[in-house]
């Protein structure tokens, strides 16, 4: 953890700023994000999903440093504006390190900073993150971590002991056993140091802090003490949490600040509006890193369109260019796995990000909004896995022209129509062997046929 | 200034987001005694316009939150004029983010869009508690409850609020719809909701259809 603020500075800052209705802070974000966008003149380019601008990136950067400095965060318990200077903002920026290294023993592994076309691989944090059942959980948690991932993300669930979980008791009952069997699955593969990265049920101070101990998150591990959309909003709670887990030494990462729709506008307002989060949150509370998720919050099954995929790219590029600062993404899409369009979604999603420089990528097949259990599996993480390796190989442009081929196969009424349905986890895998049945693993090896055609350049 | 110019100033006060104007144009409609449905009806039908500006990404939330504003502004206005016991609304929506959940995107763009149809909105905020919703919707005379979840772990308030609106024989009074991420048909029925929306651009659907189905 590096920061630029002590952190009593930031409390004192949240206690004394000026004070200010919730509402009228957002009012100043969607003002002045808009006021950015007029100014740059910058609006989505569907034709260049992938963007490769790089005048454009830095751009968009220096707008949100400066949204940053005008907005700053907001404190939801003392409805006070926690101000910060560019002066501040730079600061910060120059003491990220260039890697930072996670995990322990032979499963430690360096997260290094990348640049848009970066020939490194990305960080690749294989997932659950998903709902999981109660019966199958580590077995899923395990056939995950025998892929060729470099870390793990914990999962979640409705039910604890067959209780669905409710309240501060279960809670913190749940998300201790979450991490726990996170743990068990990477000892069984035999990846015993491998860097978990824990997410608690709830956001609250006493589930975060439970999570931290030897036998649960270790500081060669990370949690995640997010501050909530739209703008910066901190709680104390947040607060709280995300200085003892500095304190116990490991990793903490933060998540995205804007949606599209809300408080961003359009996409083009969310860019600036999640760079700014992204200072904000590297000044004041100095996360590790940074979670970024681009979505349309008016209805999810719009999130695969290539005005957003403009977004999550030129986002990502500017980031890239102009900070050391961690960002990881997702690979979540409107589908669920076990379908045609979740690998395709999926292929758009890997080619946006990893030519576009980010440092973490999640190989996961959670859908965006997941309704149901166990919507994951290894195969999907390989999936995931197989095309970054791929990715790295290409220029923007090329990425480009991938990411446009798909989504000619998704017209907006398409995806206006609903979440694409898949399959979960025991309709694509024997839950014995936990192997693939075979016809999910024939789709598999047909969508790789499929997608090479496209132009993405598998290793086989 | 005839009718028609003053109902066009408070439609455009509404189109413009602004509020002061709106109030302006609605003294106006008073001095012009002008008849207040003639008002409200042109208020309503450019927030409506604007619904569908935003269901279609056109515009976004804030203009929404700021329409409604004005709208508000002017309503306030109009109430000089308004007999007292009228309605005026399409309905009274008590809505809230449920208790201990404090994620409230979904819920604000359902509360700005049944603003932007014409309910009556009360908006509670989030990790509103179970008694709360309740005290509120029978202050003002509710006809549905809104809750909203984010997580699967806050989901269950929803069959809280459920099952102490039936303790206190409530449940025939005030209707019930759930939303939220994790929220589906499937557990709206399990607990007794009267409507589920999988997306914020369902609740002015559901809404209507409750509402029309009487008590």
């Amino acid at each position: 953890m590096v920061r630029i603020l002590d952190y009593l500075e930031v409390v004192d800052r949240a206690m004394t700023g000026e004070r200010i209705d919730e509402k009228e802070y957002e009012m100043r974000v969607f003002k002045n994000i808009q006021e950015f966008v007029r100014e740059l003149k910058i609006k989505p380019d569907p034709e260049n999903p992938v963007p490769s601008d790089d005048s454009l990136a830095d751009e968009v950067f220096e707008a949100g440093l400066m949204l940053a400095e005008r907005i700053g965060a907001y404190c939801l318990d003392t409805k006070r504006v926690v101000k910060i200077t560019e002066d501040e903002i730079r600061g910060a920026l120059k003491k990220i390190p260039e890697k930072i290294t996670v995990g322990a023993g032979k499963d430690a592994r360096d997260i290094v900073a990348r640049r848009p076309e970066d020939g490194k691989l990305p960080h690749i944090i294989g997932a659950g993150a998903t709902p999981l059942s109660e019966d199958l959980h580590v077995k899923i948690m395990y056939s995950i971590a025998l892929e060729q991932i470099d870390s793990i993300h914990s999962s979640n669930m409705y039910k604890i002991n067959g209780r669905r979980i409710v309240g501060m008791p279960l809670e913190v009952y749940g998300t201790r056993r979450a991490i726990e069997w996170a743990r068990e699955a990477i000892r069984r593969a035999g990846k015993p140091g491998m860097y978990i990265l824990g997410y608690p049920l709830n956001m609250r101070a006493y589930v975060i802090n439970s999570m931290l101990d030897w036998e649960h998150i270790r500081p060669t591990d990370g949690v995640c003490c997010s501050h909530l959309p739209e703008g910066f909003k901190l709680e104390y709670d947040v607060l709280t949490a995300t200085h003892t887990a500095h304190e116990y030494g490991c990793y903490v990462f933060d998540h995205t600040s804007g949606h599209v729709g809300m408080y961003s506008g359009g996409p083009e307002g969310v860019v600036i509006h999640n760079v700014a989060g992204v200072l904000i949150g590297q000044t004041l509370l100095g996360y590790d890193w940074v979670f970024l998720t681009v979505i349309y919050a008016l209805d999810t099954q719009l999130n695969d369109t290539p005005e957003i995929f403009w977004a999550k790219s030129l986002l990502s590029q500017a980031l890239a260019r102009n900070t050391k600062v961690k960002f990881h993404a997702t690979r979540q899409a409107g589908s669920e796995p076990g379908c045609r369009e979740w690998f395709l979604q999926a292929t758009q999603l890997v080619l946006t990000w990893v030519p576009a420089g980010v440092t973490i990528f999640q190989a996961d097949g959670r859908p965006t909004a997941p309704r149901r259990e166990n919507l994951c599996g290894p195969l999907e993480s390989r999936w995931c896995v197989e095309l970054i390796r791929a990715a790295t190989k290409l220029r923007r442009e090329e990425a480009n022209e991938v990411v446009k081929k798909i989504s000619a196969l998704f017209p907006k009424e398409k995806l206006r129509q609903g979440q694409f349905r898949g399959r979960s986890f025991e309709e694509s895998y024997d839950t014995t062997t936990l192997k693939p049945k075979k016809d999910h693993l024939e789709l598999y090896e047909n969508m790789k046929k499929e997608v090479a055609d496209l132009g993405v350049p598998f290793s086989w | 200034m005839s009718e028609g110019e003053i109902l066009e100033k408070l439609r455009q006060s509404i189109f413009n987001y602004d509020a002061e104007a709106a109030a302006k144009a609605a003294n106006e409609a008073v001095e012009a005694k002008i008849d207040f449905r003639k008002a409200l009806e042109v208020l309503t039908e450019a927030l409506r316009s604007l619904g569908e500006k935003f269901s279609q990404g056109e515009i976004y939330l804030p203009h929404l939150v700021m329409a409604a504003d004005a709208m508000e502004r002017a309503t306030k206005v109009l109430q000089a004029i308004i007999p007292k016991g009228e309605k005026i609304g399409r309905g009274k929506i008590v809505i809230g983010t449920i208790q201990g959940d404090i994620h409230d995107i979904g819920k604000n763009i359902v509360s700005a869009i049944l603003r932007s149809a014409g309910f009556e909105v009360y908006d509670l905020g989030k990790d509103v508690s179970i008694e709360r919703f309740i005290e509120k919707a029978q202050e003002v005379g509710a006809d549905i409850i809104a809750s909203s979840a984010l997580m699967s772990v806050t989901m269950p308030q929803q069959k809280v609020l459920e099952d102490e609106l039936k303790r206190l024989g409530l449940k025939g009074k005030f209707k019930t719809i759930v939303g939220g991420g994790p929220v589906t048909q499937e557990w709206a029925d399990e607990i007794g909701a009267n409507g589920f929306g999988r997306t914020a651009l369902d609740a002015v659907k559901i809404v209507e259809k409750l509402l029309s189905q009487g008590g």
